[in-house]
């Protein structure tokens, strides 16, 4: 077989097999797009856990303001000597905690703080 | 999401920005390392308040630049080596290399600066053909940086938007740009496709 006959099938080959593969990926791409749900105020603080998962408990005190006990009290655990060290995930894990029930927990958790931060706020206001 | 990606995310969380800017680099060089879910995940942990997303911004810019600038010297080293070993291998690659050399004159600035976000699979090739034929390092470097300052806010931005909500938007990213570098294929088949279609025309 000629060289240019060969380059001829083997470019034909690959066209119909990307051809293909875009036609594919086309139609899944669009159907993953129609199902993506825009982020929203509320799921972008807290939605399927993507980022909290990966918070220690001593990160979640500090950025919260909350004492490491009451964490543990919100999320309905007892802890052991070095649990505000593990990710929330793992945590999860060691004490049997289903994903859902960690996110309602931490819900509770972001919730109190921010009604803690608007009651310092209306106060602040009525001091001035 | 994968294990694989679980434990980049957990390192991530662990060593930070030293352990991204590790994976940027070596992403750079043509290893697949996942840099770019990483980009994401640091966008929303910015949003979660773990990092200032603007300090964030400038150190994977400048991490990205520097990956490609390390994959250009280190493609321009390789390819003087191995030139100068054998003469035999020159004399096959020279012409090569001056095919690309011409190319990168006419369409070099484009090629760099798209193949960094928009077909970013094609950015280490890009990288070693500019290392290997000597594209001038200053115009590389410049619209390097103005590629990668695209997909840094791009892939961060994602993430920042998304929040805490990241992770439905990881497949949909990772499978567009896979759609992407399927439509270079073709365009890149189809145009040695007429290639040749034009070749026998002239030859008969």
């Amino acid at each position: 077989m000629k060289k240019n006959v060969k380059t001829l099938i083997l470019s034909i080959l690959i066209i119909l097999t990307t051809f293909i593969i875009i036609r594919r990926s086309t139609v899944l791409l669009y159907l993953k797009f129609k199902n993506v749900k825009l982020p929203t105020k509320e799921n972008r603080q807290i939605g399927n856990m993507s980022t909290h998962k990966w918070i220690t408990v001593k990160d979640l005190s500090k950025k919260s303001n909350i004492s490491v006990d009451e964490i543990f009290k919100n999320l309905e655990i007892i802890p052991q000597n070095g649990d505000e060290n593990l990710f929330i995930e793992e945590l999860g894990k060691k004490y049997n905690k289903t994903p859902q029930e960690l996110k309602d927990n931490l819900r509770k958790i972001i919730e109190n703080n921010k009604n803690m931060e608007k009651d310092k706020n209306i106060e602040g206001i009525k001091h001035e | 999401m994968s294990e694989f990606s679980n434990l980049l995310i957990e390192y991530f969380r662990n060593y930070n920005i030293w352990f991204l800017s590790i994976i940027i680099v070596l992403q750079c060089i043509g290893i697949p390392t996942g840099a770019s879910l990483l980009v994401i995940a640091s966008g929303a942990f910015a949003y979660a308040g773990e990092f200032n997303v603007v300090i964030l911004l400038l150190e994977i810019w400048f991490f990205s630049w520097l990956g490609d600038i390390i994959a250009y010297i280190m493609w321009k080293v390789i390819g003087d080596k191995a030139l100068n070993r054998q003469s035999k291998i020159k004399t096959y690659f020279q012409p090569k290399i001056l095919k690309a050399k011409t190319y990168l004159i006419k369409h070099g600035r484009s090629s760099v600066f798209f193949s960094r976000f928009l077909i970013s699979a094609m950015g280490p090739f890009v990288n070693a053909a500019a290392g290997i034929s000597g594209y001038k390092l200053w115009t590389f470097s410049l619209f390097v940086a103005l590629g990668e300052l695209f997909w840094t806010c791009i892939y961060l931005g994602l993430g920042y938007w998304f929040g805490d909500s990241f992770e439905t938007i990881v497949p949909i990213v990772t499978e567009f740009g896979q759609f992407l570098t399927y439509i270079a294929i073709l365009i890149i088949a189809l145009y040695f496709f007429i290639k040749a279609i034009r070749n026998k025309k002239l030859k008969n």
